[in-house]
C-alpha cells in the first residue's frame, strides 16, 4: 500500500474495470474524454477524473455514476489528507470502500431482491466502515423489515429510523453516554415506504465525513434496487391479474356456440360484446333428436375465473339434460341437484332459462330458474311480455321446485334472450336503458330478420350509452318464428335524437334502396324521400323531444316490390294533427315556419301517426317506388 | 355549414354557403344574414353551389331573410342550386317566390335594380 490515495484509486479502478482512469489537477481542456467529473471538497475544486473509454459492459450512465462515486471518495480522502497528512488508514479505507461499492453493484443487479443479499451487505458494510454493526431497514404499512450484520432488536431499529427522520436525510452522531456512535442515512425511494442504512459503533471512535459520503452513495444504490424491486412486484401482480382475465375471457368465449342451427321456419341470431370484466353469461342452442330446438340462457353470479368456470359447469349440465330428453323443468331440477353442493359451498348461484321449441308447430315450453331477462314480442299484441320465472335460481335450495309454461307463438313473433348488460346499460346521467328501451327497439325493428334485430338492440344500447363505457357483457340471442319476411330488405336503426344525426338517414335509406344505375328520375325520387324522412326526424327531435335531451329515435326502413316504407318510434310529446299545419302551404304567404310536414305529406303516398299508450308515438310512411331503369 | 361573405358594394353581397343547410345550421345563417342587413346590406345573392342538402329549416331561414330585405327595399335571390335544393324549392312551391339563377354572375346582376 503506497501513501498516495490517488495512485491507489487509479490502480483499483484499473483492476476492477479493465480501463485506465485519469486524474488531472484541473479539468482537461484539450482532449475530449468519454466522461469527466470534477472533484470538489468543501466547495473547492481539487482536480478532475476522466475516462477515455467506457469500461466493458458499462452503460454511460453506470460509468458516470461510478466515476462520481470515485470522485467523492477521492475528494474525501484528499481533503482529509490535507487536514492531517499521512493518514494511511484513510487510504486503505478508500480502497476497501471502492471494492465494497463494486461488490454492492455486482450483487444488486437491477432485478435482484435486496433482502436476499442484505445480510451479506450489512456484514460487508460493518467491515468496510470499520464499525461493530450495520443494518439495512425498510418500513411501510405492512411493518418493519431489516437485516443486520449482528443481532439487533426491532425496537432499536425503530429508534434509528426516528433518529434519521428527525435529522432529515443523514444522522451523524458521536458516541454518547450509553449510546454508541451512529451514522444513519435515509435510502432515497421513489416508490412507497421508507428505508435507512444504519452504521453502528465505529471502531475509530466516531464516523467521519468520508464515511458519510460513502454511506450516501451506498444508500442511493440500494434505493435504486429497492425501487426496481417494488415496481417489478407491482408489474408481476398486474400481469397475473391480466392473465386471469384473459383466461376467464377464453373460457367464456368457448362457451358460446360457434354456429347456430337454422331449422326451416325459424331464424336465430346471437351476439356477445364482452366487457372489460368477464361475467358469467352464457347461451346455447342444441338440436334435439325429435326435431325440436333446445335453447339455454343463463348467468352465474360473480365475475372472473370462478364465474366463468361455473358457467361451464352449469351450461354443460343443462345441455346434457336437454339432449337426454329432459323437459325444460326437469333439466333445471336435475342441474340444481347436481350442482347445488358446489354452488352452495362457494356461496354463489345461477339464473337460467331452458326452452324447447317445436319449429313446425311453434309450440314453446320453458322453465326459468330466476332468469328474468327474456321476453317475447307478440306481433298480434304489438307489445312485449316477459317470460316469467318459474323457480328460484339454481344453487339456492337442495331441491328445486318448478313448473313449466307453454305458449304457441304466432308467425312473426320474436323471442329475445339477453343479459342484464342490455337493460342495465347506463348513460352519462345514470339512466338505464331498461326494458322500455328494449321494447322501443323491438317496436320498430321486429319485422326485420333476426340478425338485423340483434344489431338494432346493440345499436340501441350504444345510442343510449353514447360515450359511457360498458361494465357488463352485452349478450343477445334473438329467435324469430314464422314464414320468410315479406320485404326484400330491412334496415332497422336507432339514433340519438340530435340534429347532428340527420345526415345518417341518407346512408340508412341507401342500405335498402341502392339501384345499380341512378337515373335522374331515380335521383329525384331519392332526394324527395330523404328530404321527407329528414323533415319527420327533424320534427320529432325539435318538437316531440323539445325538452328531453338524451332521447333516441328508433326506426325501420323496409323495401317491398313496389313500396318503400319507413316506421319511427319515439317517446316524445304527442303530435296533434289538429294543432300542427301539415297541408299544402301557399307560398304567397311567405311562410317562415311549418314547411316540414307539408313536404312530408306531399312526398309520401301514406303518412300515418298513432299514439301508443302510455308514451310512444308511431309514424308509418309509404312511398311507391319509381319505375326502375 | 361554412358561410363566406363577398362584399360587392356597401349594400350588396354574395353569401357563399358550404355544407348542409338544415335544422342544425339554419339558425346560424339567419343570424349572420340579419347582422349584415343591420349593417346596411340590402341586396344578397345566396350561392348554393356548395350545399348538398337543403331542408325546410334552411328554406324558412331564406324566406325570413327575403322578407326582411324586401321590407327595407332590398332583395334576396339564389344561385347555382343543385338537384336536391331544387327538389326542396319545388316541393314547397318556393321556387315561385325566391328568384333562382343558374350562375352567381346572373344572380348578382339581377339582385340590385
Amino acid at each position: 500500500m503506497t501513501a498516495s490515495p490517488l495512485a491507489d484509486l487509479l490502480r483499483a479502478w484499473r483492476a476492477l474495470t479493465g480501463v485506465e482512469l485519469h486524474y488531472a489537477e484541473r479539468p482537461a481542456a484539450s482532449a475530449a474524454p468519454a466522461l469527466s467529473v470534477a472533484l470538489t471538497h468543501d466547495g473547492e475544486t481539487v482536480g478532475a477524473l476522466s475516462l477515455n473509454e467506457l469500461p466493458p459492459n458499462f452503460s454511460t450512465e453506470q460509468a458516470r455514476r461510478w466515476l462520481e462515486l470515485c470522485g467523492q471518495l477521492l475528494a474525501a480522502a484528499l481533503g482529509e489528507r490535507r487536514v492531517a497528512d499521512g493518514l494511511a488508514g484513510e487510504v486503505t479505507l478508500a480502497w476497501n470502500q471502492l471494492t465494497f461499492l463494486y461488490e454492492v453493484l455486482k450483487i444488486n443487479t437491477p432485478l435482484s431482491d435486496p433482502w436476499e443479499n442484505a445480510e451479506k451487505l450489512s456484514r460487508l458494510a460493518s467491515q468496510v466502515f470499520l464499525c461493530r454493526n450495520a443494518v439495512i431497514a425498510f418500513s411501510d404499512e405492512r411493518g418493519l423489515m431489516y437485516r443486520a450484520a449482528k443481532p439487533l432488536d426491532a425496537a432499536e431499529v425503530q429508534s434509528y429510523f426516528y433518529t434519521v427522520a428527525r435529522a432529515g436525510t443523514v444522522a451523524l452522531l458521536p458516541p454518547r453516554e450509553g449510546a454508541p456512535s451512529f451514522l444513519g442515512v435515509r435510502v432515497p425511494l421513489t416508490t412507497a415506504g421508507r428505508a435507512i442504512i444504519g452504521l453502528i459503533d465505529s471502531e475509530r471512535g466516531a464516523f467521519k465525513a468520508g464515511d458519510r459520503q460513502l454511506a450516501e452513495s451506498l444508500a442511493e444504490q440500494i434505493g435504486t434496487v429497492m425501487d426496481n424491486l417494488t415496481l417489478q412486484r407491482e408489474l408481476t401482480a398486474s400481469l397475473r391479474m391480466k392473465h386471469e382475465l384473459e383466461i376467464a375471457a377464453e373460457i367464456q368465449a368457448s362457451l358460446l356456440p360457434t354456429h347456430l342451427p337454422q331449422p326451416p321456419g325459424i331464424e336465430l341470431a346471437g351476439s356477445v360484446m364482452p366487457a372489460a370484466q368477464v361475467g358469467g353469461d352464457f347461451y346455447d342452442v342444441v338440436e334435439l333428436d325429435d326435431g325440436a330446438l333446445g335453447v339455454l340462457v343463463g348467468d352465474v353470479a360473480g365475475k372472473g375465473i370462478p364465474a366463468a368456470m361455473f358457467t361451464t359447469l352449469v351450461r354443460t349440465e343443462l345441455r346434457g339434460q336437454l339432449l337426454a330428453r329432459s323437459t325444460p323443468g326437469l333439466a333445471l331440477q336435475r342441474t340444481n341437484t347436481a350442482l347445488h353442493p358446489d354452488l352452495d359451498r362457494l356461496e354463489t348461484f345461477a339464473t337460467a332459462l331452458a326452452l324447447r321449441l317445436n319449429p313446425n308447430t311453434r309450440e314453446v315450453t320453458y322453465a326459468s330458474a330466476g332468469h328474468t331477462t327474456s321476453l317475447r314480442w307478440q306481433v298480434a299484441m304489438h307489445a312485449p311480455s316477459q317470460l316469467q320465472s318459474t323457480a328460484l335460481p339454481l344453487g339456492v335450495l337442495p331441491e328445486l321446485k318448478t313448473s313449466e309454461r307453454f305458449f304457441t307463438a304466432r308467425p312473426g313473433d320474436v323471442i329475445v334472450l339477453y343479459s342484464d348488460g342490455v337493460t342495465e346499460a347506463e348513460n352519462a346521467h345514470g339512466k338505464v336503458f331498461g326494458l322500455e328501451g328494449l321494447a322501443d327497439v323491438l317496436f320498430a325493428a321486429h319485422p326485420a330478420p333476426a340478425g338485423a334485430i340483434v344489431q338494432a338492440i346493440l345499436d340501441g344500447v350504444a345510442a343510449h350509452r353514447r360515450t359511457q363505457a360498458s361494465r357488463d357483457d352485452v349478450t343477445v340471442l334473438v329467435i324469430k318464428l314464422g314464414q320468410p319476411n315479406p320485404a326484400q330488405a330491412y334496415r332497422p336503426f336507432v339514433l340519438p335524437a340530435e340534429l347532428s344525426q340527420l345526415p345518417r338517414l341518407d346512408e340508412l335509406l341507401a342500405d335498402v334502396f341502392d339501384p345499380p344505375v341512378m337515373t335522374p328520375s331515380l335521383e329525384t325520387w331519392r332526394h324527395e324521400v330523404v328530404l321527407a324522412v329528414t323533415e319527420l326526424a327533424s320534427n320529432i327531435i325539435r318538437h316531440a323531444y323539445a325538452d328531453m335531451p338524451g332521447s333516441r329515435l328508433h326506426g325501420l326502413f323496409a323495401l317491398y316490390d313496389e313500396w318503400l316504407t319507413m316506421d319511427t318510434i319515439d317517446n316524445g310529446h304527442p303530435f296533434d294533427a289538429a294543432l300542427t299545419p301539415h297541408g299544402p302551404v301557399d307560398p304567397q304567404t311567405l311562410p317562415e315556419r311549418g314547411l316540414g310536414l307539408p313536404i312530408l305529406y306531399s312526398v309520401m303516398n301514406t303518412v300515418q301517426y298513432r299514439r301508443l299508450p302510455p308514451n310512444r308515438s308511431h309514424w308509418h310512411l309509404e312511398r311507391r317506388l319509381p319505375p326502375l331503369a | 355549414m361554412n358561410l363566406t361573405t363577398e362584399a360587392l358594394d356597401p349594400d350588396r353581397v354574395i353569401l357563399h354557403l358550404e355544407g348542409r343547410f338544415d335544422a342544425d345550421t339554419a339558425e346560424a345563417f339567419k343570424q349572420a344574414a340579419k347582422e349584415l342587413a343591420a349593417g346596411g346590406v340590402k341586396f344578397m345573392s345566396v350561392d348554393l353551389v356548395g350545399v348538398p342538402f337543403l331542408d325546410s329549416s334552411g328554406l324558412s331561414a331564406l324566406v325570413s331573410v327575403f322578407k326582411a330585405l324586401r321590407r327595407s327595399g332590398g332583395q334576396l335571390n339564389l344561385a347555382a342550386a343543385g338537384p336536391q335544393a331544387r327538389t326542396a324549392l319545388r316541393l314547397t312551391l318556393l321556387d315561385k317566390i325566391l328568384p333562382l339563377f343558374e350562375t352567381v354572375a346572373e344572380a348578382v346582376a339581377h339582385v340590385k335594380p
